[in-house]
């Protein structure tokens, strides 16, 4: 791996408007050679919008990136060559066969002859599909059409790649071989890569660092294990029929507890339910006090022989696992997907 | 330089995309063949393009329809508008003999029940004639007319079924709506009807009548030389709609965003696409009139550099409306419709579908498109002798529309 140390992306301020409509709000954040950096947020969060701008796909409203030492304000056209990009959606000709796909797509970077073949026949090697590669791209399964739209954006062999949810829609197998893929190619060619999803396993499992990007903001980066210990040793729901001050400072004294306080927050809805926004959800009639633990094994052991010496009736327990969906909740108060 | 290299990389994608297409190729080079070959076939054996005098002898015959479809009626109304003919309607074939063998009239036509229907299942179809032997050669000519007139709805019943062979055929087509697929093969076949009634009002078409005058029949033109450049330049402008459709069908499904992130100036992205449909309508145009020499002797005149000028800036005019209709409308959907209607539309202005008489307000009209000019050049290199300089008004004409559709195309257009 090269040495981190070194900027590969400076994301300065930047912003995307559509009318009235703030869609991507100054945010800012930098990527380090060889770093596989996530962007993790839920549908609309901004994710495909902040990776167009970084690759002149879209003109950005305000602010800027520098890529490579060139600012794409200025030397986009330097900045192309450096990146590469995956979209979210299959971005192929689906009638054409996917040799003949990425032969264009290396054509258009500027690669031809015999440079162009090995570098095709290279990528084919990398998403497993060499067998395969003179079929129409239509014939392919979810999962094969997924992985050559990840070819496509190597054959030019880019340092910064932006992978943009490569993995929706795509079954297990697949997924994992993607998985292989992404890290091999960080690995053993040191390319940065830009990684979005809405599934917070597979950013936990590949990135060193991420951003939480919600509502066009980033609200919270940095490496996976720093984000998790931002719920501390836990966070544990607790739901009582009624809670004052007095009551809060006691459970904040019991060894264990950090933090002890009244959510405002309502229930999470149900996991079918829609968007958490637009969905009406009946408050819990109870009062909800979230305990941020320092241990929770320790927390809620004390917390229940607190209540039960207390005789408080406990009417509601929910333990928080450590992990990023729970960050996210914890941040913003909704959940990563509905 | 690399910007020509972008080019041209784009131009072969785009073809590449275009020749697996098969129901495109098919409305694109297939159809305008058959209608060509077909039309140009119809007029040959019906009569003889050029300055012919009409005839002055009257024919008196009989008419017995026994058949209510629209062919028979077609057969009726055709009659009906030959001048040589004068036509009295009985109701029964009784009647009919009695009065010819009494020398009332040369010879009564029938027309059985069911005639209509049998056109359309594409069976063999028959007119009965009843004829005075005694009349030979003025009965032998109502004969004649006779089965040019039949002919001609038997070709017309061949057209719709040749349209949807090929159109069953190109496969890709089974993939549009049925309405769709009905609409143009309706639009078509109407295209083909007008051209029929166009055939028989128009005063320069005659019944050949060299027998029975004893003038020397005039210089046949090959009407090929009309029939073949109105498709071409017709067929031509389908290509409007599909250039638009691909463009936008490619930012629906997200391939124009890699072109976007790739380091190729987006002059060569524009440019690629319109060479590469500009060759479309070249090959176009190539296929069209060499078949048409080759298998009908189409005249192919004097200057193969005038043809090439001239085929090169209509096929820059179709590609740059093409661009236009994709910067102004916004799914692939409203492309494919909206191109077809563009097409038939500015064919029927243009006078490539019903030829206008000269100086008449409509000829007027025909200058206001493209394919005026085109096809006043093309008649005048193919059937005058013209050469390269005579069709330079032409050509600039033709290019000069291509210039204001392009400009308009890039002030309206959206890269992203
Ligand atoms: N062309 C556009 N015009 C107006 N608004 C747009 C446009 N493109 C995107 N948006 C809006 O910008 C916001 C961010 O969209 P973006 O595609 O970046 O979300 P995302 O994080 O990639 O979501 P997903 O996970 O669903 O892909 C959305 O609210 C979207 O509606
Ligand atoms: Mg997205």
């Amino acid at each position: 791996m090269k040495k981190m140390n070194e900027m590969i992306l400076e994301v300065k301020d930047l912003r995307k408007q559509y009318g009235s409509r703030e869609v991507v709000k100054g945010i800012n954040f930098s990527v380090m050679a060889g770093e596989i950096f996530g962007l993790l947020g839920p549908n609309g969060a901004g994710k495909t919008q902040t990776i167009s701008m970084l690759t002149g796909v879209v003109e950005p409203s305000g602010g800027t990136a520098v890529i490579g030492g060139y600012d794409i304000r200025k030397r986009m056209n330097q900045v192309k060559k450096i990146n590469g990009l995956v979209p979210q959606d299959l971005a192929l000709y689906p009638t054409l066969s996917a040799r003949t796909n990425l032969n264009f797509f290396g054509r258009i970077y500027g690669l031809r002859g015999k440079a162009l073949k090995e570098r095709v026949e290279d990528v084919l090697r990398v998403v497993a599909l060499t067998d395969r590669a003179d079929d129409p791209v239509e014939n392919y399964s979810g999962g094969m059409k997924r992985r050559i739209n990840i070819a496509a954006g190597l054959v030019h062999h880019p340092r910064l790649l932006f992978l943009d949810e490569p993995t929706v829609g795509v079954d297990p197998q697949s997924r994992n071989h993607i998985f292989e893929s992404v890290m091999r190619l960080n690995r053993e060619r040191g390319m940065s890569i830009v990684y979005t999803s809405h599934y917070m396993e597979e950013v936990e499992l590949l990135c060193h660092r991420v951003a939480i990007i919600d509502n066009g903001e980033i609200i919270a980066l940095d490496t996976v294990k720093n984000l998790i210990a931002m719920l501390g040793g836990g966070v544990i729901h607790v739901g009582l029929n009624q809670v004052d001050e007095a009551l809060l400072a006691r459970i904040r004294a019991l060894p264990g507890v950090a933090q002890a306080s009244l959510t405002t927050r309502p229930a999470p809805p149900p996991a079918n339910g829609g968007e958490a926004a637009d969905t009406l959800t009946i408050a819990p009639t109870h009062p909800l006090v979230k305990v941020e633990a320092r241990h929770s094994q320790t927390a809620l052991i004390n917390l229940i022989s607190f209540l039960n010496e207390q005789e408080i009736p406990l009417v509601s327990l929910e333990i928080l696992e450590p992990n990023l969906e729970n960050v996210f909740l914890h941040l913003t108060g909704k959940k990563l997907r509905e | 330089m690399d910007t020509i290299r972008y080019t041209l990389a784009v131009a072969g994608k785009e073809l590449q995309v275009m020749f697996k297409d098969r129901g495109a190729l098919a409305v694109l080079f297939l159809l305008p063949l058959l209608l060509a070959s077909l039309l140009g076939t119809m007029f040959q054996s019906f009569g003889v393009m050029g300055d012919g005098e009409a005839t002055a002898v009257s024919l008196d015959i009989f008419l017995i329809n026994e058949d209510d479809g629209p062919y028979a009626a077609q057969i009726v109304t055709a009659l009906e508008t030959i001048d040589a003919l004068n036509i009295e309607r009985l109701d029964s074939v009784t009647e009919a003999d009695e009065r010819i063998a009494d020398a009332q009239a040369l010879a009564a036509v029938i027309i059985p029940a069911g005639f209509s229907q049998r056109v359309d299942a594409y069976e063999p179809v028959q007119l009965q004639v009843i004829v005075d032997p005694a009349q030979e050669i003025a009965a032998s000519i109502v004969s004649g007319i006779l089965r040019q007139v039949a002919g001609e709805v038997e070709v017309v019943g061949e057209i719709s079924y040749g349209i949807r062979a090929v159109l069953a055929e190109s496969g890709a087509l089974a993939s549009a709506p049925p309405e769709m697929q009905r609409a143009i093969e309706a639009q078509t076949l109407g295209v083909i009807m007008t051209q029929l009634q166009e055939m028989r009002q128009n005063p320069v078409i005659t019944v050949r009548s060299e027998e029975l005058a004893g003038a020397v029949a005039t210089e046949p033109v090959n009407p090929f030389g009309y029939v073949v450049p109105n498709f071409a330049v017709m067929f031509s402008f389908f290509l409007v709609g599909v250039i638009s459709a691909t463009l936008l069908r490619e930012k629906e499904e997200g391939s124009f965003r890699r072109l976007l992130a790739a380091p190729l100036p987006p002059a060569a992205i524009i440019a690629g696409k319109m060479l590469a449909y500009m060759l479309i309508v070249v090959l176009q145009v190539g296929v069209l009139f060499g078949v048409a020499g080759a298998a009908f002797d189409m005249p192919l005149g004097q200057s193969p550099s005038g043809l090439l000028l001239l085929t090169l800036a209509l096929a820059l005019a179709a590609s740059a409306l093409g661009m236009l209709l994709a910067a102004v409308v916004k799914t692939s959907g409203q492309a494919d419709s909206l191109g077809t209607i563009i097409a038939f539309v500015l064919a029927g202005l243009g006078g490539a579908i019903v030829a206008f008489p000269a100086g008449s307000f409509m000829d007027k009209v025909t200058l206001f498109t493209p394919h005026g000019h085109a096809l006043r050049g093309f008649y005048g290199l193919l059937n005058d002798g013209l050469g390269v300089v005579d069709v330079l008004p032409q050509v600039g004409a033709v290019a000069g529309f291509a210039a204001v559709f392009f400009l308009a195309a890039m002030w309206r257009f959206k890269f992203e």
